[in-house]
């Protein structure tokens, strides 16, 4: 790979806020297509960033900058490329479900969908799966996030898991859980599409969902 | 007793504290944005406290009675054997942080409100704890939290806003219909004198939790609370 991709990897991974506009107006003098630079450089520079977060070495504050550090790049490339080009992966429907008001986690996910190319229609928290409904069919979205952290509040994954089946949309939109009271086996037994343990996990999995 | 309201507590946090936690330390640009922005916190922040000096006593079946209202939990029973007064409580970032974060739009500025209101929550606990000592010369105090644990549920929060009178609302806090507190920062729970620390971790078997403070002990239910 070549030497300035490599460059741009290293700054996300680092978080070189300062450093990271240079390194790629030097990818762009040499002439490296801009998207060859979204895909070798940031992404795979996220996802180093990501394997030390799973790994402990990096904490959530180190996440979040590491988009920022994205984010400081992006206008640069979205610039050159045609429009539609920026890696917009889609849509996404994120809320924290009905009856629990635990926002972290949510907004974690949130910002690392945003800076992996997703558009992320985040209408919070205690959100009914009505109200979830209702924003899918508006923005056309076909990925819903929810975040559940009370188990006791487990049922609003079922309501939203129902009301896109009741609408129709079962085979055109993915429901991804996510949340401290989650797992696997609550992905199955709620009929959601899809469960992920960390904002990584959410970004590989929307990713494997969105491209089927 | 009625409900006391603690206020006016300090929220003095300084942005240089907040550098390596939120790892902008080396970065001017960013260490200026959160300037602004703790700044802007600090001049609104009014980290509340409503509680109560409370009586504990005993239904026939053991059942805690903490000023006439009964609390469902087993843990409680044993933890309060030897108490005979309790505080229940209400702490809260305040409404005014409350509002303002919610004015927020930028990820990275939400992500830094989330820390900071975080914080303001916890210098009201801090303050709690604090006024306690100073007031009652508790000593060693623990807390029990409804919901934290499936022993004493969430639905109990009901109970503990109940306990307190209209202080809850007084200090800016509202309970929605289930059962969670707005402003988000909040916490609600009960502070008793312990003999030995107790924390709910000790009895969660949660792995990767952010905010583990005890390790899990496999056999302390069945030892200490199996009725
Ligand atoms: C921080 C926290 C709080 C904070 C902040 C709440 C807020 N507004 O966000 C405070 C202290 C205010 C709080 C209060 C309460 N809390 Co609380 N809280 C937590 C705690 C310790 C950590 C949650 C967190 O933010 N973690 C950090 C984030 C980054 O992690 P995360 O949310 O898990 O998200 C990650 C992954 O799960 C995943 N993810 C998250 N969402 C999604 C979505 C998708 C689609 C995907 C794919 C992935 C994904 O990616 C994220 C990043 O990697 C949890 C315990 C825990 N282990 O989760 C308890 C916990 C959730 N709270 C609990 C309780 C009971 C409460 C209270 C009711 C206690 C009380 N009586 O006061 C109150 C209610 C507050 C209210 N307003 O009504 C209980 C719930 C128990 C249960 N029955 O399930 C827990 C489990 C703790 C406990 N046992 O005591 N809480
Ligand atoms: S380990 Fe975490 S989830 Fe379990 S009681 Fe402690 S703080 Fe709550």
């Amino acid at each position: 790979m070549k030497e300035s991709l490599i460059s741009v990897q290293k700054a996300v991974n680092e978080l070189m806020f300062d450093e990271i506009k240079g390194l790629v107006f030097a990818c762009l003098d040499e002439g490296i297509p801009p998207l060859e630079i979204i895909e070798a450089g940031i992404s795979k520079g996220l996802e180093l960033v990501g394997e030390q977060f799973e790994t402990g070495t990096y904490f959530l504050a180190d996440l979040v900058m590491a988009g920022e550090v994205v984010k400081e790049a992006m206008p640069i490339l979205e610039e050159k490329m045609d429009p539609g080009a920026a890696g917009q992966k889609g849509k996404i429907v994120l809320a924290t479900v009905e009856g629990d008001i635990h926002e972290i986690g949510k907004n974690i996910v949130g910002m690392l969908l945003n800076v992996n190319g997703y558009e992320v229609i985040d209408l919070g928290v205690d959100v009914s799966a009505g109200k979830i409904l209702a924003a899918v069919k508006e923005t056309g979205a076909r990925l819903i996030g929810l975040s559940a952290l009370l188990s006791t509040m487990i049922g609003g994954i079922k309501e939203v898991v129902d009301s896109v089946v009741e609408a129709g949309l079962k085979d055109h939109v993915k429901v991804v859980i996510g949340g401290a009271c989650t797992s696997e086996q609550l992905k199955e037994e709620m009929g959601a599409d899809g469960y992920g343990e960390t904002a990584v996990q959410a970004v590989k999995i929307f990713d494997k969902l969105s491209a089927t | 007793m009625d409900a006391i309201i603690i206020e006016n507590i300090p929220f003095d946090i300084q942005a240089k504290q907040l550098y390596p936690i939120l790892k902008i330390e080396s970065n001017r640009k960013y260490a200026e944005r959160l300037d602004i922005l703790l700044a802007s916190a600090r001049n609104i922040a009014c980290p509340r406290v409503a509680y109560k000096l409370a009586a504990v006593e005993y239904d026939n079946d053991g059942t805690v009675l903490i000023d006439g209202v009964c609390l469902m939990s087993r843990v409680m029973q044993v933890n309060f054997e030897d108490c005979r007064r309790a505080f229940p409580f209400i702490a809260t970032c305040g409404m005014e942080l409350e509002k303002w974060s919610r004015t927020l739009t930028d990820t990275l500025d939400i992500f830094w409100a989330d820390t900071i209101n975080m914080m303001a929550l916890g210098t009201a606990l801090e303050a709690f704890k604090r006024h306690l000592t100073d007031t009652f010369e508790t000593r060693m105090t623990s807390t029990m939290n409804p919901g934290s644990l499936e022993d004493w549920p969430l639905s109990e929060q009901h109970k503990i806003f109940s306990i307190l009178n209209a202080a809850g609302e007084t200090i800016g806090v509202q309970l929605t219909e289930s059962a969670m507190m707005v402003p988000l920062k909040s916490v609600s729970g009960i502070e008793f004198e312990s003999g030995e620390k107790f924390h709910s971790c000790q009895l969660c078997p949660r792995d990767k939790c952010p905010s583990r403070r005890a390790p899990y002990d496999e056999q302390l239910y069945a030892v200490k609370y199996n009725a």
